[in-house]
């Protein structure tokens, strides 16, 4: 006969409330199954813990406990009791706080309840049997996807404490979108002359291999032990002697346009994006390159190389890092804005790289025909806060970037006149205020209003704004010669492609969703696969720096560990008694099923152990480990059944 | 977008008891066209909530009432008559009504024969078209689905079938005030700027899909022609000017 | 105030954030001040006196309102919203002499317009057609009708 030991959890006086333990310690006292029971007052603190381990001292076959929501304390006393040598599957926590005394008022029936649901866990834990813990190597490198500030920033670190990383950049250079801004928030530094030695950093560390102009192609494996495909894309130029000097530029006599400049200004077919690119290597693209031959002759290392052919590498991977960042709205998916029909109606973007002294027009505040502007309107708010386009929220970084942009047209022309467009000005943290204010003692006007549509007056070219303030009640029509949209911040292709392939779950629009927002906002719910940075929602630099030092002191934490627990409690299925009829696919909402030669097969690393694939098989033949179908029958018996 | 079967005429109030023309401009059309339909005899007022506010009881039960007389899918000569009815249907299918006909402006079945247009059609009519086009056919255009409600291009098309020139205007989808309530100088402002539009850009007539524009532009017009699309259509297929409205309107 | 609006016919009312977006494209308030729908919305939403309820008569039904704002609060659906109450009370309150007239002229003979004057000898000239409504239909449309505009629209029949 099993020997099985109950412990009830006071829990201060919240469960004492309507539960009455005394009763309940008692009834389940009964069972020929129960050995003992125990009261304790507050389980969770180190009183109770420690009351916890001496009571499993006492040898049970398994243990019964009445507490909280098991999403809180369940870790802490299966930890416990592995330091007891009581297998974690032999204990059952039962939640006696949120799922009954909070929610019932009636003593009798809450005491009745509680009582049920012991009894069924004691019925549970009776007819478990304990489940081996396997454990798994863990290869100390990480893969990390995504060059931007947060994919370098976890890098460094992790390079750093002495492990290997590969960073893979679908870029020919690493730095992301903050290489391609004028200043940084709110304190206005040069953007690239704080981003531009981290990023040689990275160039330089030893244990840090960037993998520029490649892309992850597949990647299977476990938490510890991932394989992963990287193909790399020809560029023409061999790495390994081209020295960056530029020879072949001056050469070339093909345009095309620079996706680092937002199309502004062309660069040639060979190119490197920008002056301060990692690594420093030109490359060609062929889809525009007329093979005239022109670099080859110009460079004096013999780099060029036109019979280049695609690459692939094979990584193993410890833990892998997504820093695949975001994508801005499109504008043309507001038409009533007219981007791309009217010449001066622009993005933010597009502006910040007009005033970037590396930019199209060396800095100059200028309009496409080389005038001046004199009157610039931002619009805040395109593809955000706007239901209609499924652009729920808030993009939290544009309020800002328009202050700071307002506030270098200032700089440039103290004589323009600058207006915003806003419904609520978000610049909030440390600093932003100031910026707000500064920038509003400079003369910039606010006037409360989303516009409704931009118009273009046809003689002069003058863009025309139609709106009301909100705040006067008065309407207006603002003639300015430039719009500047702030644009909303979106998933990019390249998460899309990346949650596709390895079954990560989304949100709202696409962000990669974590598995708690607020206090895991770092870890998908793929083990061994985390996130940094903008992929999983807007953020900015600051925010996205700290994300990659956060990931990159998630993958140290998993490096430190000898070996990893790998959870059993996973589907499994009898290969004997599988037909390959794949109703259990049909189940499974992680991606967690194949079917692999004629059977179905289950990556533990994506199964999240939830069961759903279980009555699905007519054949009987997955099974939940941990939770067999006799123990869990035993204990809707111990609830029905009970008295 | 296309019917099944016969069309159901929805007059309207507005084209029998006001414009004549329009409805033997209407009928001409359709038949010339091949597109087979019956009147829906009986029907009364759409009740359109744009003009009487929201009274969802009296709404739904005359709409009901009208689909019940409806022998197939409804094809209106009216755009409002459409919005109301297209709303109203979904209104009661989502309260688990039964399932009702179909509603399609009269846009819409033009474009379903297009291609009979441009068989039909043998001289064209040489007109410079300026478009009233109508809110209600076009907003919201998530519920509508007609056409795209910052460029539209449906009526442009069949124009051009027709042999006429677009004349684009300055505020192209621009409301031409005939919902507004009648007295109000706003409403007539509202004219009174789409017929100047029309005229400054040497316009031969002003065009709309709806008989609410028609009868509010044509009050205030002076010299400049306020035409139903059917009239143009009738026009080309070869419907006797005096009996469509057009004699003596158009040089 | 707020709860009659959701209830009639607005249900995205509280969705709204002032942003100003219909205001600035409605069709009215380019050529009246006085009409202004954000500022009506916000009243709706945070007052309960009602004195401002009857300037939903002069929205244009236009929808460009409707079709921009970014919060899908359907603006134009809540002045139709507000009118509707306003018809529901009997007598209709406010309600403009014009639509008046027209709910009349459909109680009358099931159109919202009267006949144009020669249109009996215009119809048959033109092979149109009979249209009217016979005895038993009109009887079906008034039963229809008049629940809910009450007694007192056949009083304000006579007086009009």
């Amino acid at each position: 006969m099993k020997k099985i030991g109950v412990l009830l959890c006071r829990c201060g006086s919240v469960i004492g409330n309507s539960i009455d333990l005394g009763d309940l310690a008692q009834r389940c006292g009964r069972s020929p199954l129960v050995q003992e029971v125990r009261e304790e007052e507050e389980l969770c603190q180190a009183q109770g813990l420690a009351s916890l381990a001496k009571f499993m001292e006492k040898g049970f076959d398994g243990l019964a406990i009445g507490a909280c929501s098991s999403r809180k304390c369940e870790q802490a006393f299966k930890a416990i009791a592995e330091g007891q040598l009581l297998p974690p599957s032999l204990v059952e926590v039962v939640d006696l706080r949120e799922l009954c005394s909070i929610v019932h008022m009636d003593g009798r029936s809450a005491t009745e309840k509680a009582y049920r649901l012991v009894n069924g866990a004691v019925m549970r834990v009776a007819n478990s049997a304990p489940v081996p813990i396997a454990t798994t190597k863990v290869v100390r490198s990480a893969l990390i996807i995504g060059g931007g500030i947060a994919g370098v920033q976890c890098s460094l670190d992790i390079a750093n404490a002495g492990y290997e990383v590969f960073l893979v950049e679908r870029e020919p250079s690493i730095g992301g979108v903050m290489s391609q801004l004028d200043k940084t928030i709110p304190t206005l530094d040069c953007s690239i002359c704080i981003e531009g030695p981290k990023l040689s950093d990275a160039g330089r560390n030893k244990n840090l291999r960037i993998i520029p102009n490649a892309e992850v192609t597949a990647v299977s494996g476990r938490v510890g032990d991932f394989n992963v495909s990287v193909e790399v894309k020809p560029t023409y130029v061999d790495p390994e002697k081209c020295n960056g000097c530029g020879a072949c530029v001056d050469v070339c006599p093909v345009y095309q346009p620079n996706r680092y400049d937002v199309d502004l200004k062309p660069v040639k077919a060979i190119y490197s994006p920008f002056a301060q690119a990692v690594p420093l290597k030109f490359v060609i693209n062929k889809d525009i390159c007329t093979e005239c031959g022109m670099c080859q002759k110009a460079c004096g290392l013999s780099a060029i190389n036109f019979n280049d052919k695609p690459k692939s590498l094979q990584l193993n991977v410890g833990a892998i890092v997504i820093a695949t960042g975001a994508a801005l709205f499109d504008p043309k998916l507001k038409p009533q804005y007219h981007y791309g029909e009217f010449e001066n109606v622009i993005t933010n973007m597009e502006f910040e790289r007009v005033i970037c002294a590396s930019g199209p027009s060396g800095g100059e505040l200028v309009l496409r025909n080389g005038e001046h502007p004199k009157r610039i309107a931002f619009i805040q708010c395109v593809g955000s806060r706007d239901t209609g386009i499924g652009m729920e929220d808030c993009s939290l970084y544009c309020c800002a970037v328009s202050l700071k942009q307002a506030r270098l047209i200032k700089e440039h022309e103290p004589d323009a006149e600058v207006y915003v467009f806003y419904t609520d000005i978000r610049a909030q943290g440390k600093g932003w205020e100031d910026l707000y204010t500064r920038v509003r003692e400079d003369g910039v006007r606010f006037i409360r209003c989303r516009p409704s549509e931009l118009a273009r007056d046809r003689g002069s070219g003058w863009i025309i704004i139609p709106y009301e303030d909100s705040l006067t009640g008065e309407r207006g029509e603002l003639k300015v010669d430039l719009a500047v949209l702030a644009m909303g911040m979106g998933p990019s292709e390249s998460t899309d492609k990346l949650v596709k392939m390895m079954g990560l779950q989304v949100r709202g629009p696409g962000w990669i969703e974590e598995v708690q927002p607020t206090f895991r906002p770092l870890e998908t719910y793929v083990e061994g696969v985390y996130v940094a940075g903008t992929c999983h929602g807007p953020r900015d630099i600051s925010d996205s720096v700290i994300e990659g030092s956060g990931a990159a002191g998630i993958v140290l934490s998993l490096f430190n560990r000898e070996e990893l627990a790998c959870s059993p409690y996973r589907a499994a299925i009898d290969a004997q008694a599988c037909t390959g009829c794949m109703r259990c696919y049909d189940a499974c909402e992680y991606g967690a099923i194949a079917r692999v030669e004629e059977k179905a097969v289950v990556n533990e690393n994506i199964c999240k152990g939830c069961g759903a694939c279980v009555p699905n098989c007519l054949q009987g033949a997955v099974s939940l480990r941990g939770w067999t179908q006799e123990s869990l029958m035993r204990q809707a018996e111990g609830i029905l059944e009970a008295r | 977008m296309r019917c099944d079967g016969l069309y159901s005429l929805f007059l309207g109030c507005i084209v029998p008891n006001l414009f004549p023309e329009v409805e033997r401009a209407v009928r001409d059309t359709l038949s010339k066209l091949d597109v087979e339909y019956s009147d829906a005899r009986g029907t009364a007022c759409c009740l359109p909530p744009a003009l009487f506010g929201f009274n969802k009881d009296a709404w739904l039960k005359m709409n009901l009432r009208n689909f019940g007389l409806a022998k197939g899918d409804f094809l209106t000569v009216c755009d409002e008559c459409f919005a109301s009815l297209q709303d109203a249907r979904a209104s009661i299918e989502r309260e688990g009504g039964k399932a009702l006909p179909n509603v399609f402006p009269f846009v819409m079945a033009l474009k379903g024969v297009e291609g009979a247009i441009e068989d039909r059609v043998k001289d064209p009519l040489n007109l410079r078209c300026a478009v009233q086009h109508s809110c209600h056919l076009l907003r919201p255009s998530s519920v509508r689905k007609v056409d795209d409600p910052e460029s539209p291009r449906l009526v442009k098309s069949l124009l051009e079938a027709l042999g006429c020139e677009y004349v684009a205007q300055e505020d192209e989808v621009g409301c031409c005030g005939g919902s507004i309530c009648a007295g109000s100088e706003i409403s007539s402002k509202l004219a009174i700027r789409r017929i100047r539009g029309a005229e400054d850009a040497r316009a031969d007539l002003i065009v709309t899909t709806c008989p609410h524009c028609l009868r509010h532009l044509g009050a205030h017009s002076k010299a400049m022609p306020v035409l139903h699309l059917a009239q143009l259509h009738a026009l080309a297929l070869g419907s006797n000017p005096s009996e469509i409205g057009t004699k003596g309107v158009l040089r | 105030m707020r709860d009659e609006l959701i209830e009639n016919g607005a249900p995205n009312l509280t969705r709204c954030i002032q942003c100003g977006t219909c205001t600035a494209s409605c069709t009215v308030f380019e050529l009246d001040r006085s009409y202004n729908p954000r500022r009506l919305i916000q009243v709706f939403l945070v007052d309960d006196a009602s004195s401002e309820i009857p300037k939903a008569w002069l929205c244009s039904t236009c929808g460009v309102c409707t079709e921009r704002c970014p919060k899908e609060v359907w603006p134009m659906d809540v002045m139709l919203s507000a009118r509707g109450l306003l018809v529901r009370s009997r007598p209709p309150k406010d309600m403009p002499k014009d639509r008046l007239r027209s709910l009349i002229s459909i109680s009358r003979s099931g159109f919202a317009y009267g006949k144009k004057s020669g249109l009996k000898a215009r119809r048959l000239t033109l092979k149109l057609p009979e249209f009217d409504l016979d005895k038993s239909q009109l009887e079906q449309v008034r039963e229809l009708l008049m629940p809910s505009f009450g007694k007192k629209l056949k009083r304000q029949v006579d007086e009009v």
